[in-house]
């Protein structure tokens, strides 16, 4: 089932990956719509990470089609992602420059979406005053912050590039449940915004208080996609991770 | 009777050569991946291109940046021609390939030039007493160069928009991708910086004596003994390992005995990598999870 009111933002058809042979997403396809909070939930080795590659353009699946503001990109072989096309990726265990400082790594996050100089000290202002509280770590070695200071930088990172759309792979990983809370109070204030936002997760709890539609995921297919309050969202996610048929 | 410390200043006189081709060589592993192998041939073949337009009348200085750039285009068609359609993780093919291309380049020079030295202008006349060592304006000149060119790659690995992209590709390949830094542009700039001063480092060398094939042997030797020693992902640690290859070589020189120079370098070398494998500032192996 797919939601197909509204302008689509990214879209998967019949998207199949294999790595070395093994399948990981077998005929997934679906679509996501502009300015909508999706969940993508499943348990370990649904292929979420996977689809958050495919749907970020940094994986080519081996097969199927994939489309960003309705334009197919399947042949896309920049290398880079869909960064300049407004899609920015948040990656599994967040990937920050360790050795350099905060500041570093936040104007990186800039470049790929090609603003000028005077436009990414604006991007940096702007994200600071979203995220105060990054302002008294600019220049510390961001390796050295806290595991949930850390996905603050990645996100502001991310939020660098002016994105259109977000996506954030297992955000809450690790985190103290504060910590957890911060991450999804900034994640629902950039939908608030107009964002179209994409978490996926391994654990529900959060995930599911913010999100608009959710997708479960389980052995590379799409168990269940649909609004998070339907009367089958719950046995959707149930079947999903303990397998009762 | 030797001083020591005119043993020690000239040890880093001669240690700036090692540090600058150490360099070079950790810039181009850094942002590929690869040990680059032919880089000594790439900058000899530099030299030789000078030699030829000095004898066609362009004064030396004037020749000191063309080396730089025949150099550097030339490590950018290494890597776009032989090193990039390998593809990633070919670092074995891609070290055998740079040892191969060298050979080749090898046999060019001799060749286009000949085998036998070629007499090479000093760029300055002259010598002062330090420490109670008589050094020529021209090693002196020549460690003034290779300084100020270790200054100016600081300057932009730290203070430029390239040069911070090129530290994030260095870390991180996919980060780096995915925040959208082109890295066949990262791996071209960095074969073009890297082979370019390796092309300066030889025109200094050349300066310095006459100019054969084997011109950059002795010195490749040292860089990267300098380099293993110092780390090879580490450019600090480059830097500082060729002065220390400098300085070791010199001392063993004058306090032991001249025919065991290489043996007494290569000796502690083996000791520093027992004790730590990855050189004294590299990455320690294995990810911190």
């Amino acid at each position: 089932m797919t939601i197909t009111t509204g302008i689509q933002d990214l879209g998967l058809e019949n998207i199949t990956h294999r790595y070395n042979g093994v399948l990981a997403l077998n005929h997934v396809s679906l679509e996501i719509e502009k300015g909508s909070f999706t969940a993508i939930l499943g348990p370990n080795g649904a292929g979420k990470s996977t689809l958050a590659l495919i749907l970020g353009g940094m994986l080519r699946p081996t097969n199927g089609t994939v489309k960003v503001k309705a334009a197919d990109r399947s042949r896309s072989h920049s290398g880079n992602g869909f960064i300049n096309l407004g899609v920015v990726l948040v990656p599994e265990g967040r990937r920050l420059f360790t050795t350099m400082n905060v500041k570093e790594n936040l104007l990186l996050g800039a470049y790929g979406s090609g603003q000028s100089k005077v436009e990414m000290m604006k991007s940096y202002e702007d994200t600071l005053e979203f995220l105060p509280e990054l302002k008294r770590h600019l220049n510390k070695q961001a390796g050295l912050l806290s595991g949930g200071e850390q996905q603050m930088v990645a996100v502001a990172r991310a939020l660098m590039a002016r994105p259109t759309t977000i996506i954030l792979d297992e955000p809450s990983l690790g985190l103290a449940p504060k910590m957890i809370e911060r991450i999804y109070e900034v994640i629902s204030s950039l939908n608030q915004r107009a964002m179209t936002v994409i978490v996926i997760e391994q654990m529900t709890t959060y995930a599911l208080q913010h999100a608009q539609s959710m997708i479960v995921l389980e052995g590379g297919m799409i168990r269940y996609h649909g609004s998070v309050t339907d009367a089958a969202a719950k046995e959707a996610l149930q079947a999903g991770y303990f397998g009762t048929e | 009777m030797h001083d020591l410390l005119s043993v020690i200043f000239s040890g880093l006189v001669s240690g700036s050569l090692y540090a600058l081709l150490g360099l070079s060589i950790v810039i181009i592993f850094r942002a590929t991946d690869v040990v680059n192998f032919a880089i000594g041939d790439i900058a000899t073949i530099g030299v030789y291109v000078a030699i030829s337009v000095i004898s066609l009348g362009v004064p030396v200085v004037a020749a000191l940046p063309i080396t730089f750039l025949v150099a550097g285009i030339i490590g950018v068609g290494v890597e776009r021609f032989m090193i990039r359609p390998l593809g990633p993780g070919n670092m074995f093919s891609a070290l055998i390939i740079t040892m191969g291309f060298g050979l080749v380049l090898q046999a060019l020079i001799g060749t286009i030039w000949g085998y036998n030295p070629r007499p090479f202008p000093p760029i300055i006349d002259g010598n002062i007493t330090v420490f109670g060592v008589a050094i020529t304006y021209q090693k002196l000149l020549a460690t003034g160069l290779a300084v100020v060119a270790m200054l100016l790659i600081t300057a932009l690995f730290n203070w430029t928009r390239i040069g911070l992209a090129m530290r994030a590709s260095a870390e991180d390949h996919f980060a780096a991708r995915m925040i959208g830094i082109k890295s066949t542009r990262v791996a071209s700039l960095a074969w073009f910086l890297g082979c370019g001063l390796a092309g300066v480092t030889a025109f200094i060398m050349a300066a310095e004596s006459s100019v054969s094939v084997a011109l950059m042997a002795m010195v490749l030797f040292r860089a990267f003994a300098g380099v293993f020693l110092g780390g090879l992902t580490n450019m600090i640690g480059a830097a500082a390992g060729g002065m220390m290859i400098g300085i070791l070589d010199n001392v063993a020189g004058s306090y032991v005995s001249a025919s065991f120079r290489d043996t007494m370098v290569f000796a502690v070398i083996v000791v520093i990598l027992f004790l730590r494998p990855s050189g004294i500032l590299g990455a320690r192996g294995g990810a911190r999870v």
